[in-house]
């Protein structure tokens, strides 16, 4: 049985056209099933808590990258498989489980090729794709063994579960793919910047890349954080990948686990 | 700066999954199960299952082991590697070097005992040749050393011969008469 979450932003006019086409494909597919409207009286978490209680074994996410991050700070451990039809944008995490857009993603959905992949957890909230600090003094602890420590001012942090757009300097490459989903690992992307002659602009030295099981984030002062695009203040942060938690329906083209 | 690190990258042979990048400083005991890249400081001990690629400006203050390694900056601790351990010519390795193969450039700085590994094994196995052990009273090992450690192995080499061939004339002798 599926259940299908659709975000408050799809019931805009320029959206019903694809809407309209995407239920025809699934009705055609045989996956239809029930739907629950986000609105600012609904939240992700409990329309899925109240459907894993009648017995929904997926649920569908319909919307961009913020929808989904809902839906995952929602489901957390629970034991359900989750799929994606992407509308709108940005829609990164879908293309990185190499799922199209629209009307094509319900074709990915009714071939159910599933992956259980790791979810990260900073102070307690799940997220899926990463979490990015985009400045400052911070200190971190990794597995409990080691501190990173930066000379410079002022640095940027992305913690990766997933590979995504918000891993800066793509041109880097990495063996191990920063953000592979299933390798029980977070991928700590520590980029300091340097500030420049006479203190004008900001430059940034090379990358630094740890593989970290869970790390310790640390700074004298609160500072900014997003979880897959939903930001929160904090002066110190807990993170930790929690292995094999979610059974995700992926496509062909998905960026990890290549067959 | 993407190219430099490319460079780095193929030197490993394969491309690095942790990098501590020129500005960064790591303290404490890192363990690595993939290729570890080092450009900037690490202090308290490194460890890795797979390859070890230390930068020209990387400085390591810790105790290292790696299967494979290769060092172009420098390193205060002991060195164990498994397989080969490659000093570039700006190499500094100030302690004690456990390998199976050793590769040194010209103008790389040693100060500290080499043990070769695989010799330890072959040497109990089969004769009293013993473990090949060298110890450096300078710190830079140099061409002309390495001339006097091949000087040396060939004397060993030419007494074996020699006492060879004065026992077979004994026996030849022995048999003539």
């Amino acid at each position: 049985m599926y259940f299908y979450i659709y975000d408050s932003f799809l019931s805009e006019k320029k959206y019903s056209r694809t809407l309209a086409a995407v239920e025809t494909r699934l009705t055609d597919l045989g996956i239809s099933g029930k739907i629950g409207r986000l609105s600012p009286f609904t939240t992700a978490k409990g329309l899925i808590r109240d459907e894993v209680r009648r017995g929904t074994e997926t649920i569908v996410v319909v919307g961009n990258d913020e929808t989904v991050s809902r839906a995952v700070e929602g489901i957390g451990d629970v034991k359900i498989t989750l799929g994606l039809i992407p509308i709108g944008s940005p829609t990164t995490i879908a293309e990185a489980l190499g799922i199209p857009s629209g009307e094509e993603a319900c074709d990915v959905l009714s071939k159910r090729l599933t992956q259980k992949i790791d979810l990260g957890r900073v102070n307690g909230r799940f997220f899926l794709s990463s979490v990015r600090i985009p400045s400052g003094r911070v200190v971190i602890e990794g597995d409990g063994q080691y501190r990173i420590l930066m000379p410079s001012a002022d640095c940027e942090v992305v913690v990766s579960n997933l590979r995504n757009a918000e891993i800066p300097q793509p041109g880097i490459k990495v063996a191990n793919n920063p953000g592979d989903p299933m390798d029980g690992l977070l991928d700590a992307m520590i980029t300091p910047h340097l500030s420049s002659l006479f203190g004008f602009g900001k430059r940034t030295a090379s990358s630094s890349v740890i593989p970290m099981r869970r790390m310790n984030i640390t700074s004298e002062e609160p500072i900014d954080m997003f979880a897959d695009g939903q930001a929160f203040t904090n002066d110190n942060f807990l993170i930790e990948v929690v292995p094999d938690c979610l059974k995700v329906i992926t496509g062909r083209s998905r960026a990890f686990a290549q067959v | 700066m993407f190219q430099k690190q490319d460079m780095s990258n193929r030197e490993v042979g394969r491309e690095p999954e942790t990098i501590i990048s020129a500005s960064v400083k790591l303290e404490g005991d890192f363990v690595s199960q993939g290729n570890v890249l080092i450009e900037g400081e690490v202090e308290g001990s490194l460890k890795t299952e797979k390859d070890l690629r230390v930068g020209e400006q990387a400085r390591i203050a810790a105790d290292v082991s790696a299967a494979s390694a290769s060092v172009a900056g420098e390193v205060r601790g002991n060195l164990e590697v498994t397989n080969r351990l490659e000093l570039e010519p700006t190499a500094r390795v100030y302690g004690d070097i456990k390998t199976s193969d050793l590769i040194v450039a010209s103008g790389a700085i040693i100060t500290g005992r080499i043990t070769m590994t695989s010799g330890i094994e072959d040497a109990s196995n089969k004769s009293s040749k013993g473990n090949k052990s060298v110890k450096l009273s300078k710190g830079v090992l140099k061409d002309e050393d390495v001339k006097e450690l091949l000087a040396e192995e060939t004397e060993e080499v030419m007494g074996e011969m020699e006492e060879k061939e004065t026992a077979k004339k004994t026996i030849n002798a022995f048999f003539t008469k």
